[in-house]
């Protein structure tokens, strides 16, 4: 291969001076250094600019500039000037810096890459990097230079130039790259093997096949043991990415062994690299088990940070079945990582509380630093995310004997200027008060004194957390009672306003004018603008009516007819008609239902599942226990042929254009998981009584699945019909409790008739629907209807779409990658079917359209890729009522392989019966239809 | 590991961006920039994702550094590493690392970015080593053609001793002993300490020939206890925690709780620590704030120096805060130094040059409040302290030894100093 000569002739005319004023405002506007003198990157024409005005605003005349410097590069070589040729290489790394785009100069660049001027190289191998894979034919011309490079003798230059041909990411180049790796695995020098090592996983990426089938494996099996560290570390980081689809590389004993017996020879990054990979080596007895430790623990003596953390993993790792040693060996880590707290590095500080919030998550664990929480006091100056993960932290270690001076504390920071700090004080001293019940007193005394403050976030958030204790300690009501109505005036937004309404509500007997702090809400019911609010009073104005009837009479009868004209928000609507049937058509089962006695809220379920915590520990020092997710949730595991994105620009292409589509999944699942624990949160009784947390119409949705029950006795279903046949069941209903029958019914009555007076005078859209109370015979129907209209649309369920005998899937089973590995290896194949296909040529498109097609049906993929012309999947599904639903569901686990000439085959795993699979079977072809020829 | 470095400048524009994976495309990097580095009123957590894509970053100055991945990366060793890459910068650039040096140096820069990570793992970080590989800047170069030279420091960039080279020579062998403690204070506003620590760092500036053996010795409690001796001599100092420099054997710290290295040559930190008992706060504040009425706040603060008489504390500043409505502050009885209302920091400063042991100063501050419409009630922000104390050490904590043995078998000079500073010293009022 030759290297077409210079232009001779400049056939443009005579160029600028290289280095003079070039008319770009942003670049070089100082006069030039004088040419050949002493340089360097003091002198340089682009270094010195004044921060200008941004790039961008000067588009018109960046092909000038870049036609310019392509002048002056050819004029340069002319020149024979190494300074000035320098100063004209430096310019273009300066706007490949910028941004814009230097990539025409490619030609050029690679002309000047036979110089041996060092400085000249390094810089134009830099831009090789940055421009060759969109030019990959041209920067064929710079393999020979760099070539020759590799056998030069200097072993800076050889390292140089090996780790910039690996750089090229060239697919056509991966020959060269092979051999040239291979002599540099050999090299007697250490920077060129350390550099040749990381060349092997960059030819990796590249062409995993050259690498999988070639003895490079074993070679760097062997670097393993070389003797210069730095070669092992990459060795090992190299390994271990090959091996990222097994879930990093095996690591044996005498590699243990070896590693740990050199390990003060790495440097720190290497340190942390080998801990980090320590835990993928599991102790064949206790005995070794100690033997590690033992020498790891040296090691917390080190100045890293990084390796601190390494080794509290190692730790944790090795002793998460010993529960005792487990405990030693955190109070052993308890000081190393007390002094990282107290850093001046507010990040490192950061990260480390976060792995100790997570250590101190195990119950038993808490002991360690008990007495160590004034370490966590936060100081003035600390930025917000410190503080937060210090709350949450405060809040576990929290003790009745020390849950005095940790309130004393915490009561500091409620005047904090952030007020996002404020608000989350304010939550902790609440979950301390659920915690630990002889501390209640005082903090009931704290939180009054918090609304006496008279700072509006902190007062709204104070009867937030004041409702939440009161569900669990009723008894405390009796301190609130007085502040009932300071509350309703400080109180400002939403939320706080519905916290005070359901105490209201709940406690209304014990506070003397709770009827007419309700009223003038009441009143202005038409400007209240949130509908959680307007829901809440509703329910809080049905509660006291109970407890207060005549005083509250009026009230609620003004209240329900102005919810049922309520329009804007169908929750409201419903509700509200939901509570006027209910009344009407028996008090006494209302009562019953509205005002039911409640249990006590032991313990509010927490937000994150015990099993991510568990999960998390395997992934610590990971961004895994920053974020609180196993990796699955936030790294693209989706493609198992990872390496066939690398493969050409027509696959990266591709590639990039699955990623959104990857991105949603992942967000859907981040917010998914959680939301399911918290709304198993509520467990009290009265479905209707405590909407508090979710004034949802959840109630009405589970109704259109029910078939409606006959028997009044089904108070709920029993509504519509019910109120159907009006005044009758209002007599029957009573039976034995005739006699009983207290005021409130009688009140009732007549608060019926009020109600159907002022129902005539709705407007029709909702006279229609209130109207047809008395008249219709079953509006339960037209009830369901309107339920159905209101709430969001149901999943398109392939059970109700077919009359065929079919199977119900579960939406979004809970399955992550090691599970679907770990069951699909041990499950035995149950059914395996070939079809023929009707792929399009763009396979590509087809993948999403495949997962697309299969998750409308409830059938999920784990993972997809292609290879060549074939695509392959992997899929799972989980039957209806499975965990998390009650009862036992059978989990479908599925592979597919498509091929445009070959055909459609489906191997389906599962524990379920045959009669099962063979229904998830049709269900799957179903899902795959389109893509099945005739 | 790790996908991209970035050098952002406070509007958000990348001033580098060099790609060692190919990943994380410059778009994503600018998203980031609009986000976190632009919108600047929070600060956001260091940790962050946008998209797939994972930022650990960092602010030093006026300049952000990023680190992107798109694995489950290592935190600690990416953040670690961004510290020690603003070192490396400030190193090349003679301290200063800002916006305007990035934009001088950064052929410099990428240079560097190339020898120090590569596929995105951290490489050679070492200042010394990386000299001998970089081409630009001031530094000294090495004779690329001597090839002698070449051989020896390739070697050491990736020896054993890789802190060290060898045949470094001094016409006068000298040690010098910094032991510098930062004391972190936090005291409510009844006068109860509520936490008090001291971190302290040893470092050592280090002119010495040839390869010496050192071994350091200070009053430790587990070292002052095993010698029987010297267990009732003096105050032994217990350490809560320690680490040192890679250069310290660690095996023989353990088993026999010697400090034993060969130094690098120049300037490094020996070891870090951080103690919890047994603190000598250098300085007592008693401060008395009374808000009287809705437009007036008087303050008294009276500070008391803890320590000899023959020592003092120089460039002491007392940051006394006032309401944000504040239109006057009248200062009488300033003890010493000058006080000064300054609207821009919030409070009342309080300079003291000079502050001589076991001495106290009282400031009385009269503020006057403007009156306004929004009527909120004062945060009371903490009283803070600076102050710097030579040769004193709030732990206690003394050198005991330096013995320094060598081939040629020279005699180094020692010089120690201590000096007590104020980390983050706080009175809550």
């Amino acid at each position: 291969m030759s290297i077409p000569p210079p232009p001779r002739t400049n056939p443009v005319g005579p160029p600028p001076p290289p280095g003079a004023p070039s008319g770009h405002p942003s670049i070089g506007p100082t006069p030039a250094p004088p040419p050949g003198g002493p340089g360097g990157a003091t002198s340089l024409p682009g270094a010195s600019r004044p921060p200008g005005p941004p790039p961008q605003f000067f588009v018109d005349h960046k092909k000038g500039e870049v036609n310019e410097l392509r002048q002056l590069l050819r004029q340069v070589q002319l020149d024979k000037d190494q300074q000035k040729k320098r100063d004209a290489i430096k310019k273009v790394i300066a706007y490949m810096t910028l941004g814009i785009d230097v990539s025409k100069l490619f030609s050029e660049m690679i002309m000047a890459t036979s110089t041996t001027d060092l400085v000249q190289k390094k810089m134009i191998y830099l831009y090789l990097a940055n421009y060759a894979e969109s030019n990959s034919e041209l920067a064929i011309l710079a393999v020979n230079t760099l070539q020759k490079d590799c056998r030069d003798e200097d072993p800076t230059i050889r390292g140089l130039a090996l780790r910039s041909l690996c750089s090229l990411r060239l697919t056509n180049m991966v020959e060269y790259l092979e051999a040239a790796i291979r002599r540099g695995l050999n090299d007697h020098n250490g920077y060129v093997r350390k550099t040749a090592v990381v060349g092997c996983l960059k030819l990796y990426h590249i062409s995993p096949e050259v690498v999988k089938d070639s003895d490079l494996l074993s070679i760097l099996y062997k670097l393993t043991a070389d003797g210069d560290p730095q070669v092992v570390t990459n060795a090992l980081c190299a390994l271990n990415e090959m091996h990222t689809e097994e879930g990093g590389m095996a690591f044996d004993r005498n590699l243990m062994i070896h590693l740990l017996n050199r390990i003060r020879y790495f440097s720190e990054w290497g340190q942390s690299i080998i801990l980090n990979l320590l835990t993928h080596y599991p102790p064949a007895d206790d005995n070794e088990r100690f033997d590690i430790m033992n020498i790891l623990e040296e090691r917390l003596k080190h100045a890293s940070a990084a390796v601190v953390l390494g080794v509290t993993k190692c730790f944790v790792c090795l002793t998460e079945s010993h529960p005792e040693l487990h405990y030693q060996v955190l109070l052993r880590l308890k000081d190393p990582l007390l002094t990282l707290v107290s850093t001046s590095c507010f990040e490192l500080s950061y990260t480390v509380l976060v792995h100790i919030l997570l250590l101190l998550s195990k119950v038993d664990s808490l002991g360690v630093m008990e007495h160590d929480y004034k370490h966590f006091f936060c100081r003035y100056n600390e930025p917000s995310y410190i503080k937060t993960v210090k709350l949450d932290i405060l809040k576990t270690l929290a003790t009745p004997a020390n849950v005095g001076e940790i309130l004393t504390e915490l009561s500091e920071y409620v005047s904090d200027v952030d007020s996002d700090i404020a608000k989350k004080t304010i939550q902790a001293v609440g979950a301390l008060a659920l915690k630990i019940p002889e501390a209640v007193d005082t903090i009931v005394e704290q939180l009054l004194g918090f609304l006496s403050l008279d700072i509006d976030y902190v007062s709204t958030a104070t009867v937030v957390v004041m409702k939440d204790l009161l569900r669990k300690y009723q008894q405390q009501f009796s301190r609130v009672v007085g502040v009932m109505e300071k509350c309703l005036k400080v109180v400002a937004d939403p939320e706080g306003l519905c916290a005070v309404l359901w105490m209201l509500g709940e406690f209304g007997e014990s506070i003397d004018d709770s009827p007419y702090l309700l009223e003038p809400l009441v009143e202005r019911f038409g400007e209240e603008e949130s509908a959680s609010v307007k829901t809440e009073l509703l329910t809080a104005a049905m509660k006291l009516f109970f407890k207060r009837p005549p005083e509250m009479q009026k009230i609620l009868g003004s209240l329900l007819s102005k919810a049922v004209q309520e329009t804007s928000s169908p929750d409201v609507h419903d509700r509200a008609l939901l509570y006027y049937r209910l009344v009407s058509y028996n008090v006494l089962e209302a009562q019953r239902i509205i005002n039911c006695a409640k249990q006590p809220v032991e313990g509010f379920q927490e937000n994150v599942d015990k099993d991510v915590k568990e999960k998390l520990f395997g992934e610590f020092n990971s961004l895994s226990v920053l974020y609180g997710q196993t990796y699955h949730k936030f790294v693209n595991t989706k493609n198992i042929f990872a390496a066939g994105r690398y493969q050409g620009s027509e696959s990266r292409g591709a590639s990039t254009d699955a990623l959104p589509e990857a991105l949603d999944t992942t967000q859907t699942d981040l917010n998914g998981l959680p939301a399911a624990a918290a709304a198993a949160a509520d467990e009290e009784p009265n479905l209707l009584g405590d909407t508090a947390d979710q004034p949802s119409t959840s109630l009405l949705m589970d109704h259109t699945h029910v078939p409606l029950p006959d028997g009044p006795a089904a108070a709920l279903g029993g509504v519509g019909v019910g109120v159907g046949d009006g005044g009758d069941l209002l007599g029957l209903g009573g039976g034995e409790g005739e006699e009983q029958r207290a005021a409130p019914t009688t009140v009732a009555d007549s608060l019926l008739g009020d109600i159907e007076h002022e129902a005539t005078s709705v407007p029709p859209a909702a006279a229609s629907s209130a109207g047809s109370a008395g008249s219709q015979p079953h509006p339960g129907a037209l009830d369901l209807a309107f339920g159905l209209t209101t709430s969001p649309p149901p999943a398109p369920s392939p059970s109700t779409s077919s009359t065929t005998p079919s199977i119900a899937l579960a939406s979004r089973p809970a399955m992550d990658a090691p599970q679907f590995e770990r069951r699909w290896t041990a499950l035995s194949v149950r059914h395996t079917e070939s079809r023929s296909a009707a792929l399009p040529t763009d396979t590509h498109s087809v993948l999403a359209a495949v997962e697309q097609s299969c998750e409308q049906r409830r059938i999920y993929c784990m993972a997809s890729g292609a290879a060549g012309s074939q695509l392959k999947f992997f899929f799972y599904a989980m039957e209806e009522g499975g965990p998390g639903g009650g009862g036992v569901g059978v989990y479908f686990f599925v592979e597919c392989v498509m091929e445009a000439g070959s055909g459609v085959k489906v191997t389906v795993k599962s524990e379920g019966g045959a009669d099962k699979v063979a229904l998830f079977v049709a269900e799957l072809w179903r899902a795959l239809q389109q893509f099945i020829g005739a | 590991m790790i996908s991209s470095i970035l050098l952002i400048n406070q509007k958000g524009e990348i001033l580098i961006h060099r790609s060692y994976k190919g990943d994380v495309t410059r778009t994503e990097a600018t998203l980031f920039c609009s986000r976190v580095v632009a919108a600047k009123e929070a600060r956001e957590k260091p940790i962050l994702s946008i998209g797939q894509c994972h930022f650990i970053h960092t602010t030093i100055g006026d300049i952000t550094v990023v680190a992107t991945t798109k694995s489950n990366a290592n935190v600690m060793l990416v953040l670690k590493f961004l510290y020690r890459l603003v070192e490396v910068f400030s190193a090349y650039f003679g301290g200063q690392v800002d916006e305007n040096a990035v934009r001088k140096n950064f052929v410099l820069i990428y240079e560097l970015l190339d020898e120090i990570v590569d596929y995105g793992f951290p490489q050679i970080l070492e200042v010394d080593i990386l000299k001998k590989y970089i081409t630009q800047g001031g530094m000294k170069t090495v004779d690329l053609n001597d090839e002698e030279q070449l051989k020896k420091l390739t070697v050491q960039a990736t020896g054993n001793c890789s802190w060290r080279a060898d045949g470094i020579k001094y016409r006068k062998n000298e040690v010098y002993i910094d032991v510098i403690e930062s004391v972190n204070v936090l005291i409510s506003h009844k006068g109860v300490v509520l936490r008090a620590d001291v971190s302290g760092q040893i470092m050592v500036k280090c002119l010495l020939s040839g390869m010496p053996e050192c071994k350091f010795g200070m009053n430790d409690k587990l070292v002052m206890n095993r010698d029987p001796r010297k267990a009732n001599k003096g105050t032994a100092i217990a350490i809560d925690d320690c680490r040192f420099h890679q250069c310290v054997r660690l095996p023989k710290f353990d088993l026999e709780r010697t400090i034993t290295f060969i130094p690098p040559d120049g300037t490094f930190e020996l070891m870090t620590y951080r103690i919890t008992e047994n603190i000598n706060l250098p300085f007592k504040i008693l401060p008395v704030v009374q808000e009287r009425g809705r437009t007036r706040v008087e303050c008294s603060v009276k500070v008391k120096a803890n320590f000899a008489k023959n020592i003092f504390a120089t460039n002491v500043i007392i940051k006394i805060p006032c309401p944000k409505t504040t239109a006057k502050a009248h200062l009488s009885n300033v003890g010493a130094g000058k006080a000064k209302y300054e609207p821009s920091q919030g409070g009342i400063i309080w300079r003291i040059r000079r502050f001589p042991g076991d001495t106290e100063y009282t400031l009385l501050a009269d503020v006057e409040l403007a009156s306004s419409v929004t009527d909120k009630q004062w945060y009371r922000p903490p009283i803070a302290m600076d102050f710097q104390v030579p040769m004193f050490t709030a732990s206690g904590l003394r050198v005991r030894f330096l013995s320094i043995q060598e081939k040629s078998n020279y005699k180094p000079v020692k010089w120690i100093r201590y000096i007590t500073k104020a980390g983050s010293y706080q009175h809550r009022i």
